[in-house]
Protein backbone atom coordinates (compact mmCIF):
# COMPACT_ATOMS: atom_id res chain seq x y z
CA UNK A 1 0.00 0.00 0.00
CA UNK A 2 1.16 3.48 -0.83
CA UNK A 3 1.39 5.66 2.28
CA UNK A 4 1.62 8.93 0.41
CA UNK A 5 -1.58 8.37 -1.52
CA UNK A 6 -3.26 7.21 1.69
CA UNK A 7 -2.23 10.37 3.47
CA UNK A 8 -3.55 12.64 0.70
CA UNK A 9 -6.78 10.67 0.54
CA UNK A 10 -7.25 10.62 4.29
CA UNK A 11 -7.06 14.39 4.46
CA UNK A 12 -9.32 14.86 1.43
CA UNK A 13 -11.95 12.60 3.03
CA UNK A 14 -11.61 14.31 6.39
CA UNK A 15 -12.05 17.73 4.79
CA UNK A 16 -15.11 16.63 2.85
CA UNK A 17 -16.85 14.82 5.69
CA UNK A 18 -15.66 16.63 8.80
CA UNK A 19 -14.22 13.35 10.14
CA UNK A 20 -11.07 13.20 12.29
CA UNK A 21 -8.34 12.05 9.81
CA UNK A 22 -6.72 9.90 12.52
CA UNK A 23 -9.79 7.65 12.60
CA UNK A 24 -9.58 6.86 8.88
CA UNK A 25 -7.83 3.61 7.88
CA UNK A 26 -7.48 1.85 4.51
CA UNK A 27 -10.20 -0.55 5.62
CA UNK A 28 -12.65 2.26 6.42
CA UNK A 29 -15.95 2.01 4.60
CA UNK A 30 -16.59 5.27 2.72
CA UNK A 31 -20.34 5.31 3.37
CA UNK A 32 -19.73 4.74 7.08
CA UNK A 33 -17.38 7.74 7.08
CA UNK A 34 -20.32 9.81 5.82
CA UNK A 35 -19.15 10.00 2.21
CA UNK A 36 -22.09 10.44 -0.18
CA UNK A 37 -22.06 10.00 -3.96
CA UNK A 38 -21.04 13.56 -4.82
CA UNK A 39 -18.60 13.80 -1.90
CA UNK A 40 -16.75 10.95 -3.57
CA UNK A 41 -16.53 12.92 -6.82
CA UNK A 42 -15.21 15.94 -4.90
CA UNK A 43 -12.60 13.73 -3.18
CA UNK A 44 -11.45 12.28 -6.49
CA UNK A 45 -11.29 15.78 -7.97
CA UNK A 46 -9.20 17.00 -5.04
CA UNK A 47 -6.73 14.21 -5.88
CA UNK A 48 -6.74 15.46 -9.47
CA UNK A 49 -5.98 18.96 -8.23
CA UNK A 50 -3.22 17.76 -5.90
CA UNK A 51 -1.44 15.78 -8.62
CA UNK A 52 -2.54 17.88 -11.61
CA UNK A 53 -3.93 14.89 -13.46
CA UNK A 54 -7.31 13.89 -14.88
CA UNK A 55 -8.96 10.74 -13.56
CA UNK A 56 -11.82 9.61 -15.82
CA UNK A 57 -14.86 8.87 -13.66
CA UNK A 58 -18.48 9.75 -13.37
CA UNK A 59 -20.50 10.21 -10.24
CA UNK A 60 -22.66 7.12 -10.59
CA UNK A 61 -19.91 4.70 -11.62
CA UNK A 62 -17.58 5.96 -8.91
CA UNK A 63 -20.22 5.31 -6.28
CA UNK A 64 -20.61 1.72 -7.51
CA UNK A 65 -16.91 1.02 -7.74
CA UNK A 66 -15.31 2.60 -4.67
CA UNK A 67 -16.52 1.26 -1.35
CA UNK A 68 -13.48 1.60 0.92
CA UNK A 69 -10.46 3.86 1.31
CA UNK A 70 -8.32 0.98 -0.01
CA UNK A 71 -10.33 1.05 -3.27
CA UNK A 72 -9.32 4.68 -3.74
CA UNK A 73 -5.67 3.94 -2.92
CA UNK A 74 -5.74 1.31 -5.63
CA UNK A 75 -7.20 3.87 -8.05
CA UNK A 76 -4.31 6.21 -7.24
CA UNK A 77 -1.78 3.43 -7.80
CA UNK A 78 -3.32 2.73 -11.20
CA UNK A 79 -2.41 6.30 -12.10
CA UNK A 80 1.11 5.89 -10.75
CA UNK A 81 0.59 8.33 -7.93
CA UNK A 82 2.61 8.47 -4.75
CA UNK A 83 5.94 7.64 -6.34
CA UNK A 84 6.85 11.32 -6.13
CA UNK A 85 6.00 14.11 -3.79
CA UNK A 86 2.91 15.95 -4.98
CA UNK B 1 -69.47 11.64 -5.20
CA UNK B 2 -68.03 15.15 -4.93
CA UNK B 3 -64.26 15.33 -4.68
CA UNK B 4 -62.71 15.55 -1.27
CA UNK B 5 -62.10 19.04 0.11
CA UNK B 6 -58.49 20.10 0.68
CA UNK B 7 -57.41 21.65 3.96
CA UNK B 8 -54.34 23.24 5.50
CA UNK B 9 -52.95 21.54 8.60
CA UNK B 10 -49.56 23.18 9.04
CA UNK B 11 -47.74 26.43 8.26
CA UNK B 12 -44.04 27.29 8.15
CA UNK B 13 -42.01 30.23 6.91
CA UNK B 14 -38.74 32.11 7.07
CA UNK B 15 -38.81 35.71 5.87
CA UNK B 16 -37.62 39.26 6.39
CA UNK B 17 -40.11 39.28 9.27
CA UNK B 18 -38.35 36.49 11.16
CA UNK B 19 -37.73 32.78 11.39
CA UNK B 20 -41.24 31.44 11.97
CA UNK B 21 -44.95 31.97 11.32
CA UNK B 22 -45.67 33.54 14.72
CA UNK B 23 -43.10 36.28 14.10
CA UNK B 24 -44.35 36.69 10.52
CA UNK B 25 -47.97 37.09 11.59
CA UNK B 26 -47.15 39.32 14.57
CA UNK B 27 -45.43 41.73 12.18
CA UNK B 28 -48.27 41.63 9.66
CA UNK B 29 -50.83 42.25 12.40
CA UNK B 30 -48.78 45.13 13.81
CA UNK B 31 -48.05 46.65 10.40
CA UNK B 32 -44.31 46.32 10.90
CA UNK B 33 -42.17 46.63 7.76
CA UNK B 34 -39.26 44.17 7.54
CA UNK B 35 -37.51 45.95 4.68
CA UNK B 36 -34.25 47.78 5.26
CA UNK B 37 -30.69 48.41 4.12
CA UNK B 38 -28.91 45.48 2.48
CA UNK B 39 -25.26 45.18 1.59
CA UNK B 40 -24.02 42.29 -0.52
CA UNK B 41 -20.46 43.59 -0.83
CA UNK B 42 -17.71 41.46 0.66
CA UNK B 43 -13.98 41.97 1.11
CA UNK B 44 -13.52 38.45 -0.36
CA UNK B 45 -15.40 39.35 -3.52
CA UNK B 46 -14.26 42.51 -5.28
CA UNK B 47 -16.84 43.56 -7.85
CA UNK B 48 -16.38 45.84 -10.85
CA UNK B 49 -19.54 47.87 -10.28
CA UNK B 50 -21.36 48.61 -7.05
CA UNK B 51 -24.99 47.56 -6.60
CA UNK B 52 -27.40 50.48 -6.74
CA UNK B 53 -30.14 48.48 -4.99
CA UNK B 54 -29.60 49.18 -1.30
CA UNK B 55 -32.98 48.20 0.21
CA UNK B 56 -34.28 44.67 0.54
CA UNK B 57 -36.04 42.12 2.68
CA UNK B 58 -33.19 40.15 4.24
CA UNK B 59 -33.81 37.44 6.82
CA UNK B 60 -32.62 38.69 10.23
CA UNK B 61 -29.93 36.93 12.28
CA UNK B 62 -29.19 34.15 12.99
CA UNK B 63 -28.15 33.03 9.51
CA UNK B 64 -30.64 30.31 8.50
CA UNK B 65 -27.75 28.16 7.28
CA UNK B 66 -26.59 27.80 10.86
CA UNK B 67 -29.92 26.15 11.71
CA UNK B 68 -29.44 23.33 9.19
CA UNK B 69 -27.71 19.98 9.74
CA UNK B 70 -24.06 20.85 8.98
CA UNK B 71 -23.54 17.63 6.99
CA UNK B 72 -26.36 18.63 4.64
CA UNK B 73 -25.27 22.25 4.23
CA UNK B 74 -22.69 21.90 1.38
CA UNK B 75 -25.39 20.39 -0.84
CA UNK B 76 -27.83 23.24 -0.28
CA UNK B 77 -28.13 26.57 -1.99
CA UNK B 78 -29.74 29.20 0.21
CA UNK B 79 -33.24 28.74 -1.25
CA UNK B 80 -33.13 25.05 -0.29
CA UNK B 81 -31.98 25.93 3.24
CA UNK B 82 -34.99 28.23 3.60
CA UNK B 83 -37.38 25.65 2.13
CA UNK B 84 -36.22 22.96 4.58
CA UNK B 85 -36.62 25.26 7.59
CA UNK B 86 -40.14 26.27 6.51
CA UNK B 87 -41.11 22.67 5.74
CA UNK B 88 -39.87 21.43 9.14
CA UNK B 89 -42.13 23.96 10.88
CA UNK B 90 -45.17 23.12 8.76
CA UNK B 91 -44.71 19.38 9.22
CA UNK B 92 -44.29 19.78 12.98
CA UNK B 93 -47.52 21.77 13.29
CA UNK B 94 -49.46 19.28 11.19
CA UNK B 95 -48.21 16.29 13.19
CA UNK B 96 -48.06 14.28 9.95
CA UNK B 97 -45.71 11.30 10.34
CA UNK B 98 -43.58 10.60 7.27
CA UNK B 99 -42.75 7.13 8.57
CA UNK B 100 -46.44 6.36 8.38
CA UNK B 101 -47.74 8.57 5.54
CA UNK B 102 -44.59 9.41 3.50
CA UNK B 103 -45.59 7.23 0.50
CA UNK B 104 -48.87 9.13 0.10
CA UNK B 105 -47.35 12.58 0.69
CA UNK B 106 -45.96 14.85 -2.01
CA UNK B 107 -43.82 17.98 -2.07
CA UNK B 108 -44.24 20.78 -4.62
CA UNK B 109 -42.12 23.90 -4.17
CA UNK B 110 -42.27 26.91 -6.48
CA UNK B 111 -39.06 28.67 -7.45
CA UNK B 112 -38.80 31.82 -9.54
CA UNK B 113 -35.40 31.14 -11.03
CA UNK B 114 -32.75 28.86 -9.51
CA UNK B 115 -30.03 28.53 -6.90
CA UNK B 116 -28.18 31.79 -7.36
CA UNK B 117 -25.30 31.28 -4.91
CA UNK B 118 -23.90 28.32 -6.84
CA UNK B 119 -24.33 30.06 -10.19
CA UNK B 120 -22.42 33.10 -9.02
CA UNK B 121 -19.76 31.05 -7.24
CA UNK B 122 -19.27 28.89 -10.36
CA UNK B 123 -18.87 31.84 -12.71
CA UNK B 124 -16.51 33.54 -10.30
CA UNK B 125 -14.29 30.45 -10.18
CA UNK B 126 -14.27 29.99 -13.94
CA UNK B 127 -14.11 33.55 -15.23
CA UNK B 128 -12.40 35.50 -12.47
CA UNK B 129 -10.24 32.99 -10.62
CA UNK B 130 -9.33 30.88 -13.65
CA UNK B 131 -10.07 27.59 -11.87
CA UNK B 132 -10.49 24.45 -13.97
CA UNK B 133 -13.77 23.33 -12.44
CA UNK B 134 -16.80 24.35 -10.48
CA UNK B 135 -17.84 22.84 -7.17
CA UNK B 136 -19.20 19.32 -7.63
CA UNK B 137 -22.49 20.39 -6.06
CA UNK B 138 -23.13 23.18 -8.60
CA UNK B 139 -25.74 21.33 -10.67
CA UNK B 140 -27.71 19.87 -7.74
CA UNK B 141 -27.59 23.21 -5.91
CA UNK B 142 -28.75 25.30 -8.87
CA UNK B 143 -31.59 23.15 -10.18
CA UNK B 144 -35.03 24.74 -9.63
CA UNK B 145 -36.33 21.43 -8.29
CA UNK B 146 -33.67 21.41 -5.56
CA UNK B 147 -35.85 22.85 -2.77
CA UNK B 148 -38.56 20.25 -3.42
CA UNK B 149 -36.13 17.35 -3.63
CA UNK B 150 -34.08 18.54 -0.64
CA UNK B 151 -37.23 18.87 1.47
CA UNK B 152 -38.24 15.36 0.42
CA UNK B 153 -34.81 13.98 1.41
CA UNK B 154 -34.68 15.90 4.69
CA UNK B 155 -38.17 14.87 5.80
CA UNK B 156 -38.69 11.47 4.11
CA UNK B 157 -41.44 12.49 1.66
CA UNK B 158 -41.80 9.68 -0.89
CA UNK B 159 -44.82 10.62 -3.03
CA UNK B 160 -44.91 13.05 -6.01
CA UNK B 161 -42.03 15.54 -5.62
CA UNK B 162 -41.17 18.33 -8.07
CA UNK B 163 -40.70 22.08 -8.47
CA UNK B 164 -42.90 24.54 -10.30
CA UNK B 165 -41.61 27.68 -11.94
CA UNK B 166 -43.44 30.72 -13.28
CA UNK B 167 -41.42 33.69 -11.97
CA UNK B 168 -43.42 35.62 -9.37
CA UNK B 169 -46.43 33.29 -9.44
CA UNK B 170 -44.41 30.07 -8.92
CA UNK B 171 -45.81 29.44 -5.43
CA UNK B 172 -49.38 29.84 -6.55
CA UNK B 173 -48.83 27.43 -9.43
CA UNK B 174 -47.43 24.97 -6.86
CA UNK B 175 -50.45 25.43 -4.57
CA UNK B 176 -52.92 25.07 -7.46
CA UNK B 177 -51.18 21.95 -8.75
CA UNK B 178 -51.17 20.39 -5.29
CA UNK B 179 -54.84 21.25 -4.80
CA UNK B 180 -55.89 19.50 -7.99
CA UNK B 181 -53.63 16.50 -7.37
CA UNK B 182 -55.03 16.12 -3.84
CA UNK B 183 -58.60 16.35 -5.13
CA UNK B 184 -57.78 13.72 -7.79
CA UNK B 185 -56.66 11.30 -5.10
CA UNK B 186 -53.12 10.66 -6.35
CA UNK B 187 -51.82 11.72 -2.92
CA UNK B 188 -53.31 12.37 0.51
CA UNK B 189 -51.06 15.18 1.71
CA UNK B 190 -48.39 17.51 0.39
CA UNK B 191 -45.83 20.02 1.60
CA UNK B 192 -46.37 22.92 -0.74
CA UNK B 193 -44.95 26.40 -1.11
CA UNK B 194 -42.11 28.41 -2.55
CA UNK B 195 -38.55 29.48 -1.88
CA UNK B 196 -36.24 32.19 -3.17
CA UNK B 197 -32.96 33.79 -2.13
CA UNK B 198 -32.22 36.57 -4.63
CA UNK B 199 -30.21 38.99 -2.49
CA UNK B 200 -27.01 38.17 -4.35
CA UNK B 201 -24.75 40.48 -6.36
CA UNK B 202 -25.45 39.23 -9.89
CA UNK B 203 -29.18 38.93 -9.28
CA UNK B 204 -29.43 42.43 -7.86
CA UNK B 205 -27.52 43.76 -10.88
CA UNK B 206 -30.04 42.01 -13.15
CA UNK B 207 -32.97 43.61 -11.31
CA UNK B 208 -31.17 46.94 -11.34
CA UNK B 209 -31.18 46.73 -15.14
CA UNK B 210 -34.97 46.31 -15.18
CA UNK B 211 -35.46 49.64 -13.36
CA UNK B 212 -38.44 48.38 -11.37
CA UNK B 213 -36.86 48.29 -7.91
CA UNK B 214 -37.68 51.06 -5.42
CA UNK B 215 -34.79 53.11 -4.02
CA UNK B 216 -36.62 53.83 -0.74
CA UNK B 217 -39.15 51.19 0.26
CA UNK B 218 -42.20 49.30 -0.99
CA UNK B 219 -45.30 51.57 -1.08
CA UNK B 220 -48.09 49.69 -2.84
CA UNK B 221 -51.05 51.82 -4.02
CA UNK B 222 -49.25 55.03 -3.01
CA UNK B 223 -49.23 57.91 -5.48
CA UNK B 224 -45.45 58.12 -5.06
CA UNK B 225 -44.66 54.41 -5.26
CA UNK B 226 -41.34 53.78 -6.94
CA UNK B 227 -41.22 50.05 -7.44
CA UNK B 228 -40.88 46.69 -5.76
CA UNK B 229 -38.41 45.65 -3.05
CA UNK B 230 -36.72 42.28 -3.45
CA UNK B 231 -36.74 39.88 -0.53
CA UNK B 232 -35.65 36.39 0.40
CA UNK B 233 -37.79 33.79 2.09
CA UNK B 234 -39.66 30.52 1.97
CA UNK B 235 -43.15 29.48 2.90
CA UNK B 236 -44.41 25.91 3.10
CA UNK B 237 -47.85 24.68 4.10
CA UNK B 238 -49.14 21.16 4.67
CA UNK B 239 -52.16 20.56 2.44
CA UNK B 240 -54.25 17.45 3.00
CA UNK B 241 -57.39 15.78 1.78
CA UNK B 242 -59.98 16.69 4.41
CA UNK B 243 -60.91 13.03 4.90
CA UNK B 244 -57.29 12.08 5.61
CA UNK B 245 -56.79 15.02 7.97
CA UNK B 246 -59.97 14.18 9.88
CA UNK B 247 -59.08 10.49 10.05
CA UNK B 248 -55.84 11.25 11.89
CA UNK B 249 -57.36 14.00 14.03
CA UNK B 250 -55.18 16.74 12.54
CA UNK B 251 -55.58 20.46 13.34
CA UNK B 252 -57.47 22.05 10.41
CA UNK B 253 -56.52 25.70 9.92
CA UNK B 254 -58.46 26.55 6.76
CA UNK B 255 -59.64 25.09 3.48
CA UNK B 256 -57.92 25.68 0.13
CA UNK B 257 -61.15 26.28 -1.76
CA UNK B 258 -59.93 26.74 -5.30
CA UNK B 259 -57.34 27.97 -7.75
CA UNK B 260 -57.25 29.53 -11.19
CA UNK B 261 -54.60 30.14 -13.81
CA UNK B 262 -54.27 32.12 -17.02
CA UNK B 263 -51.67 33.77 -19.20
CA UNK B 264 -51.67 37.26 -20.71
CA UNK B 265 -49.95 36.15 -23.92
CA UNK B 266 -49.06 39.80 -24.43
CA UNK B 267 -46.15 41.89 -23.16
CA UNK B 268 -43.22 40.47 -21.22
CA UNK B 269 -43.54 42.85 -18.28
CA UNK B 270 -46.53 45.18 -18.81
CA UNK B 271 -49.62 43.64 -17.19
CA UNK B 272 -52.94 43.26 -19.00
CA UNK B 273 -56.40 43.33 -17.45
CA UNK B 274 -57.84 40.35 -19.27
CA UNK B 275 -55.28 37.78 -18.13
CA UNK B 276 -55.43 38.48 -14.38
CA UNK B 277 -59.22 38.87 -14.49
CA UNK B 278 -59.57 35.51 -16.22
CA UNK B 279 -57.42 33.86 -13.55
CA UNK B 280 -59.49 35.32 -10.68
CA UNK B 281 -62.72 34.24 -12.37
CA UNK B 282 -61.29 30.76 -12.94
CA UNK B 283 -60.34 30.58 -9.26
CA UNK B 284 -63.83 31.57 -8.08
CA UNK B 285 -65.41 29.06 -10.46
CA UNK B 286 -63.05 26.29 -9.30
CA UNK B 287 -63.96 27.05 -5.69
CA UNK B 288 -67.68 27.28 -6.43
CA UNK B 289 -67.72 30.83 -5.08
CA UNK B 290 -69.59 33.95 -6.09
CA UNK B 291 -67.68 37.23 -6.22
CA UNK B 292 -69.55 38.51 -3.16
CA UNK B 293 -68.42 35.53 -1.06
CA UNK B 294 -64.92 37.04 -0.95
CA UNK B 295 -64.03 39.31 1.97
CA UNK B 296 -60.27 39.83 1.57
CA UNK B 297 -57.94 40.07 -1.41
CA UNK B 298 -54.23 39.74 -0.69
CA UNK B 299 -53.08 41.69 -3.73
CA UNK B 300 -50.08 40.97 -5.89
CA UNK B 301 -49.40 44.62 -4.97
CA UNK B 302 -45.74 44.83 -5.89
CA UNK B 303 -45.51 48.59 -5.58
CA UNK B 304 -44.64 49.15 -9.23
CA UNK B 305 -46.54 51.90 -11.00
CA UNK B 306 -47.93 49.54 -13.64
CA UNK B 307 -48.98 46.66 -11.40
CA UNK B 308 -50.95 48.37 -8.67
CA UNK B 309 -53.28 50.57 -10.73
CA UNK B 310 -53.91 47.74 -13.20
CA UNK B 311 -54.63 45.31 -10.36
CA UNK B 312 -57.22 47.66 -8.85
CA UNK B 313 -58.91 47.95 -12.27
CA UNK B 314 -58.90 44.15 -12.54
CA UNK B 315 -60.50 43.78 -9.10
CA UNK B 316 -63.20 46.29 -10.05
CA UNK B 317 -63.90 44.46 -13.29
CA UNK B 318 -64.21 41.03 -11.61
CA UNK B 319 -66.01 42.03 -8.41
CA UNK B 320 -68.17 44.89 -9.72
CA UNK B 321 -70.05 46.69 -6.93
CA UNK B 322 -68.73 44.21 -4.36
CA UNK B 323 -65.19 45.58 -4.95
CA UNK B 324 -66.06 48.51 -2.65
CA UNK B 325 -66.89 46.10 0.19
CA UNK B 326 -63.67 44.10 -0.14
CA UNK B 327 -60.71 44.50 2.13
CA UNK B 328 -57.55 44.57 0.01
CA UNK B 329 -53.92 44.75 1.10
CA UNK B 330 -50.41 44.13 -0.11
CA UNK B 331 -48.38 42.35 2.55
CA UNK B 332 -45.35 42.76 0.23
CA UNK B 333 -45.12 46.21 1.85
CA UNK B 334 -43.86 44.30 4.93
CA UNK B 335 -42.19 41.05 3.77
CA UNK B 336 -41.07 42.38 0.39
CA UNK B 337 -41.27 40.61 -2.94
CA UNK B 338 -39.78 37.19 -2.44
CA UNK B 339 -40.44 36.31 -6.11
CA UNK B 340 -41.14 32.57 -6.33
CA UNK B 341 -41.79 32.44 -2.57
CA UNK B 342 -44.24 35.34 -2.42
CA UNK B 343 -47.38 33.33 -3.06
CA UNK B 344 -46.53 30.91 -0.26
CA UNK B 345 -45.91 33.71 2.24
CA UNK B 346 -49.17 35.32 1.14
CA UNK B 347 -51.09 32.05 1.51
CA UNK B 348 -49.86 31.91 5.09
CA UNK B 349 -51.02 35.53 5.47
CA UNK B 350 -54.56 34.77 4.27
CA UNK B 351 -54.86 31.57 6.32
CA UNK B 352 -53.85 33.47 9.47
CA UNK B 353 -56.11 36.40 8.49
CA UNK B 354 -59.06 33.99 8.25
CA UNK B 355 -58.16 32.34 11.57
CA UNK B 356 -57.73 35.65 13.40
CA UNK B 357 -60.45 37.71 11.70
CA UNK B 358 -57.85 40.37 10.98
CA UNK B 359 -56.89 41.95 7.65
CA UNK B 360 -53.16 42.79 7.60
CA UNK B 361 -52.50 46.29 6.27
CA UNK B 362 -50.65 47.85 3.38
CA UNK B 363 -47.90 49.82 5.13
CA UNK B 364 -45.72 52.73 3.99
CA UNK B 365 -48.86 54.28 2.49
CA UNK B 366 -48.70 58.07 2.71
CA UNK B 367 -50.82 59.32 -0.17
CA UNK B 368 -53.28 56.98 -1.85
CA UNK B 369 -53.06 56.93 -5.65
CA UNK B 370 -56.47 58.18 -6.91
CA UNK B 371 -56.35 55.29 -9.40
CA UNK B 372 -56.24 52.85 -6.46
CA UNK B 373 -59.47 54.05 -4.85
CA UNK B 374 -60.58 50.86 -3.08
CA UNK B 375 -60.07 49.90 0.58
CA UNK B 376 -56.41 48.88 0.54
CA UNK B 377 -56.26 48.76 4.38
CA UNK B 378 -53.78 51.62 4.79
CA UNK B 379 -51.11 51.20 7.47
CA UNK B 380 -53.28 49.65 10.22
CA UNK B 381 -54.74 46.13 10.35
CA UNK B 382 -58.52 45.89 10.37
CA UNK B 383 -60.66 43.46 12.39
CA UNK B 384 -63.19 41.82 10.15
CA UNK B 385 -64.62 38.29 9.99
CA UNK B 386 -63.20 36.68 6.84
CA UNK B 387 -65.04 33.77 5.24
CA UNK B 388 -63.04 33.69 2.04
CA UNK B 389 -59.76 35.29 1.02
CA UNK B 390 -57.94 35.12 -2.29
CA UNK B 391 -54.27 35.70 -3.05
CA UNK B 392 -53.24 37.13 -6.42
CA UNK B 393 -49.99 36.46 -8.27
CA UNK B 394 -49.21 37.98 -11.66
CA UNK B 395 -45.76 37.35 -13.05
CA UNK B 396 -43.39 38.68 -15.68
CA UNK B 397 -44.12 36.66 -18.77
CA UNK B 398 -47.83 37.08 -18.11
CA UNK B 399 -48.31 33.92 -16.03
CA UNK B 400 -51.15 34.47 -13.55
CA UNK B 401 -52.27 32.20 -10.71
CA UNK B 402 -54.80 32.83 -7.96
CA UNK B 403 -55.63 30.75 -4.89
CA UNK B 404 -58.66 30.98 -2.61
CA UNK B 405 -58.78 29.98 1.07
CA UNK B 406 -62.00 29.54 3.03
CA UNK B 407 -62.70 29.38 6.75
CA UNK B 408 -63.11 25.73 7.64
CA UNK B 409 -66.32 24.98 9.45
CA UNK B 410 -66.26 21.30 10.24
Amino acid sequence: MNDRIFDVLRHAIATQTGTDPETITPASNLAELGVKSLDLVEIIMSIEDTYDITIPNNAVEAWDRFKTVADLIQLGEEFGLGTERP
Amino acid sequence: MSPDRVVVTGLGCVSALGHDVDKFWASLAAGRCGLGPIDVSSPDMPVPAPVKITVGGAIPAPDPRLLIDARRSPMLDRFSVLAILAAQQALAQSGLSMDRYGDRTGCIIGVGVAGFEAIEDGYRRLFLEGLRRTNVFTVPRVMPSAPASQVSMALGIRGPVFGTTSACSSSNHAIATALWMLRSGVMDAALVGGAEAPLIYGVLKSWEALRVVAPDTCRPFDKNRKGLVLAEGAGVVVMERASAARARGAPILAEIAGAGMSADAADLVAPTMDGPAAAIRACLADAGLNADDVDYVNAHGTGTVANDSTEIKVIKSVFGEHARRLSISSTKSMHGHALGASGALELIAIVRAIQEGLVPPTVNLEQLDPECDLDVTPNVARERPIRVAISNAFAFGGTNAIVAARRFDA
